[in-house]
């Protein structure tokens, strides 16, 4: 009997130590983190999420979205996230805090996400464009490994004025396609995706900072 | 923990003697509820192999089932892994772990179907998790994308599991001195508690920010590290020496080996929150503890191969040992590359990409699930009380898995490391990077597919020999495809 609950104790010891050195310890350190106002322009960053957002993140979770992109930015000198325009800097603790869930992910089989709320594209607004690009990738990139989600989207018969909701798609005389609600609150959330805000930790994680020191120390 | 009693499998005061029960009859109390697990664990493998099989087909043939949201390939890869690691190595470690426990301590089980009802609710949970999962109540952390609803079933299954552990722990007859019982201990207790943590810090009473990829870091890895690892350890332990049919050599390292195993594997999961958006420390201390891990590693590698060195012959023989020496060879493969490529300048190349998957598929098939046939090969046979049908159906299993896991951990291994390597030259479209991929993603699909036709074997070879042992009293006399060397024989009467 001895034997067992000494064995009890140490098993129980073993992975009580993890816990507390990482999640215990960084609960400590960086648990509640505070969003970081600018004494200038007495701005709060990150900016909350609205509540349409945050249905997003619940429809982005529902999808599965997280098993195929990322959302973290690797520092520059630390991969080339920032020249395949994923951000200029590196994502940190802090623009995490305004969201319920953190999908930081870990396979990239699709582009990093993190900064995709500012990133430009192609063609089109950017509200058009990630429609377009959800009902379905392939019409826009051709190629895309991305999965299509048209039924985030309404097919319906025009009744009176065409919506002004309406993608520019070609469904056939007296039919248009409305996003749902569902493909708005997802597109409220990647919007809220964005490192177009400094924070005084990630000063020295920019590009800006990298390439100083680059300058400095030519190889 | 130090023991005072041999390992060595043919003497009497050994963890192989049963001490004057017939091991026979300590078989014959663990029957039901291991039958019952392992067939509905089998069931569950057949249903995620098909899962990951369609799983793998999307991720280059995104055409394949789309369009239809309950098809998706976010909640195909969900359902595939948490029906593999929840359904499959969840109840095949109850099956083969209590198996296992009983031998080892030398007691009948307690008779009573607390047991069997947690099976129940077990299978009844997931089956509702993993319904949830296709229907849109999927999480967004790995490995915990299980309906909130389902938590409560499967926590009160296996809060069942425990209780009847804990009368079974009660009834034994000797004390905890071997170092599988340790590593089995370990692994019961351990999963509910790292289980709990993550329900609780990450949707419970969620923590804030990253602290929550920590909190998911640190269970997705010991899901691997603390549950599924240890169990298959334990089984190594215990059949090596029996199979082979001599003791360990430096035995007296196992407490070594596994205590610091037990302290350092906890700390591994976060080594992959390299360059993320935690504090560096936190991935620096996963880092350490990886490299760490490697001298558990390396007293286990001086214990199985001490014990098979100069036995190899007898490794074709025997198909538990083939298997079993696949998974050890995969176990050590998969530990000393994850140390090594943990470090940040292999992080660089490998993070994101498909490597991650090899890896994973590495440990929990190459080594956790090759232990597990083992163990069943061995097991079966004496619970049922007659041989395995059809010695072929074995070979194609044998072969299917390791050709399978081969193609799989190779191509994506192989292939992520090319995709990593490219998506650091920033001159490359990131689609070409990923078009790149798509070979090495055929390959691993075709990987899938030989797998589940090994899995169509070994379910049908159980099968038969299920309905054989029905039909027949069970043969006490009769030789098996499995049957003990003879230098065990001699002790067994
Ligand atoms: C099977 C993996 C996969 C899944 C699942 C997936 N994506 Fe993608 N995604 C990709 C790939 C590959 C690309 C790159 C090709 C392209 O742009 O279509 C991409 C591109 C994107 C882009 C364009 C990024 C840019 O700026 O180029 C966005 C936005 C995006 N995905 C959002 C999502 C959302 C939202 C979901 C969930 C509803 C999702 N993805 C699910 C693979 C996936």
């Amino acid at each position: 009997m001895k034997n067992g609950i000494l064995l009890f104790i140490g098993v129980f010891s073993a992975v009580a130590l993890s816990w507390a050195i990482l999640i215990l310890t960084g609960f400590q350190t960086y648990g509640n983190l505070r969003p970081y106002v600018d004494d200038i322009t007495g701005d709060a960053f990150p900016t909350p999420m609205t509540g349409l957002a945050e249905r997003g993140r619940a429809v982005y979770a529902e999808l599965g979205c997280v098993s195929c992109h990322t959302q973290q930015v690797r520092r520059p000198g630390f991969g080339v996230d920032h020249q395949r325009g994923w951000g200029d800097r590196q994502s940190v603790a802090r623009d995490y805090i305004g969201q319920h869930q953190v999908y930081i992910g870990d396979i990239r089989i699709g582009p990093d996400l993190r900064n995709v709320g500012e990133r430009d594209v192609p063609e089109f607004d950017w509200a058009t464009w990630h429609h377009l690009h959800l009902y379905n990738p392939r019409m826009l990139v051709p190629g895309s490994l991305m999965p299509s989600f048209p039924y985030l989207y309404e097919k319906r018969k025009i009744v009176g004025q065409p919506s002004s909701r309406a993608l520019p798609l070609n469904v056939g005389d007296g039919y248009e396609v409305v996003p749902t609600e569902r493909a708005e609150a997802l597109l409220a959330y990647l919007r809220n995706q964005r490192l177009d805000y400094s924070l005084p930790e990630a000063e020295d994680l920019t590009v800006e900072a990298w390439e100083r020191r680059h300058e400095q120390e030519p190889e | 923990m130090t023991t005072a009693h041999s390992n060595d499998p043919t003497r009497r005061d050994s963890p192989y003697s049963t001490g004057g029960i017939a091991e026979a009859e300590i078989d014959q109390s663990t029957r039901t509820p291991v039958l019952f697990f392992f067939s509905t664990a089998l069931l569950w493998l057949l249903l995620s192999t098909l899962l990951s099989l369609v799983t793998a087909m999307k991720l280059h043939w995104p055409g394949f089932l789309d369009g239809v949201e309950f098809l998706t390939y976010g909640r195909f890869r969900a359902a595939a892994v948490n029906s593999f690691v929840y359904g499959w190595a969840g109840l095949s470690i109850i099956a083969v772990g209590f198996w296992l426990l009983a031998r080892l301590s030398q007691s009948k089980l307690p008779n009573s179907p607390v047991l069997l009802v947690a099976g129940v609710f077990w299978n009844i949970g997931l089956l509702i998790g993993i319904g949830g999962i296709f229907l849109g109540d999927l999480r967004g952390h790995f490995l915990l994308e299980l309906p909130r609803y389902s938590v409560p079933i499967l926590m009160i299954a296996y809060a069942l599991v425990g209780v009847w552990g804990v009368m079974a722990f009660y009834s034994r007859r000797l004390r905890v001195t071997f170092v599988s019982q340790w590593f089995l201990v370990g692994a019961f207790f351990w999963f509910p508690w790292i289980y709990s943590i993550a329900q609780v810090m990450l949707f419970g009473a969620p923590v804030r920010g990253t602290l929550q990829s920590v909190v998911a870091a640190w269970y997705a890895y010991n899901v691997y590290a603390l549950w599924l690892a240890p169990v298959a350890l334990a089984a190594i332990y215990y059949l090596l020496p029996k199979l082979i049919g001599r003791p360990i050599p430096h035995y007296y390292l196992a407490s070594v080996g596994f205590w610091s195993y037990a302290l350092f594997a906890g700390f591994g999961g976060v080594a992959k929150l390299s360059g993320g958006p935690v504090p560096a420390w936190i991935s620096t201390a996963g880092i350490i503890s990886l490299a760490m891990l490697l001298a558990p590693v390396a007293i286990f590698a001086v214990h199985y191969f001490g014990t098979l060195s100069g036995q190899y012959q007898k490794v074709g023989k025997s198909p538990t040992l083939r298997f079993l020496l696949v998974g050890i060879v995969a176990f050590m493969a998969a530990q000393v590359l994850m140390s090594l490529l943990a470090f940040r300048g292999f992080q660089e190349v490998v993070q994101f990409t498909h490597v991650q998957t090899a890896f994973w598929m590495l440990c929990v098939y190459g080594f956790f699930s090759m232990v597990i046939f083992a163990t069943a090969y061995f097991m079966m046979p004496r619970l049922l009380g007659t041989v395995w049908p059809s010695p072929t159906l074995v070979k194609t299993h044998f072969w299917s898995a390791l050709i399978g896991i081969g193609l799989i951990v190779g191509g994506l291994g192989l292939g992520g490391w090319i995709q990593g390597a490219r998506l650091l030259d920033p001159d490359i479209a990131f689609l070409d990077i990923a078009r790149g991929t798509l070979p090495w993603l055929v390959t691993a699909s075709f990987g899938w597919l030989i797998l589940l036709i090994g899995h169509v074997a070994l379910f049908l070879n159980f099968a038969l020999m299920a309905c054989c042992a029905c039909l027949t009293s069970p043969a006490s006399g009769r030789e098996s495809l499995f049957a003990n060397p003879p230098e065990m024989k001699v002790r067994t009467t």
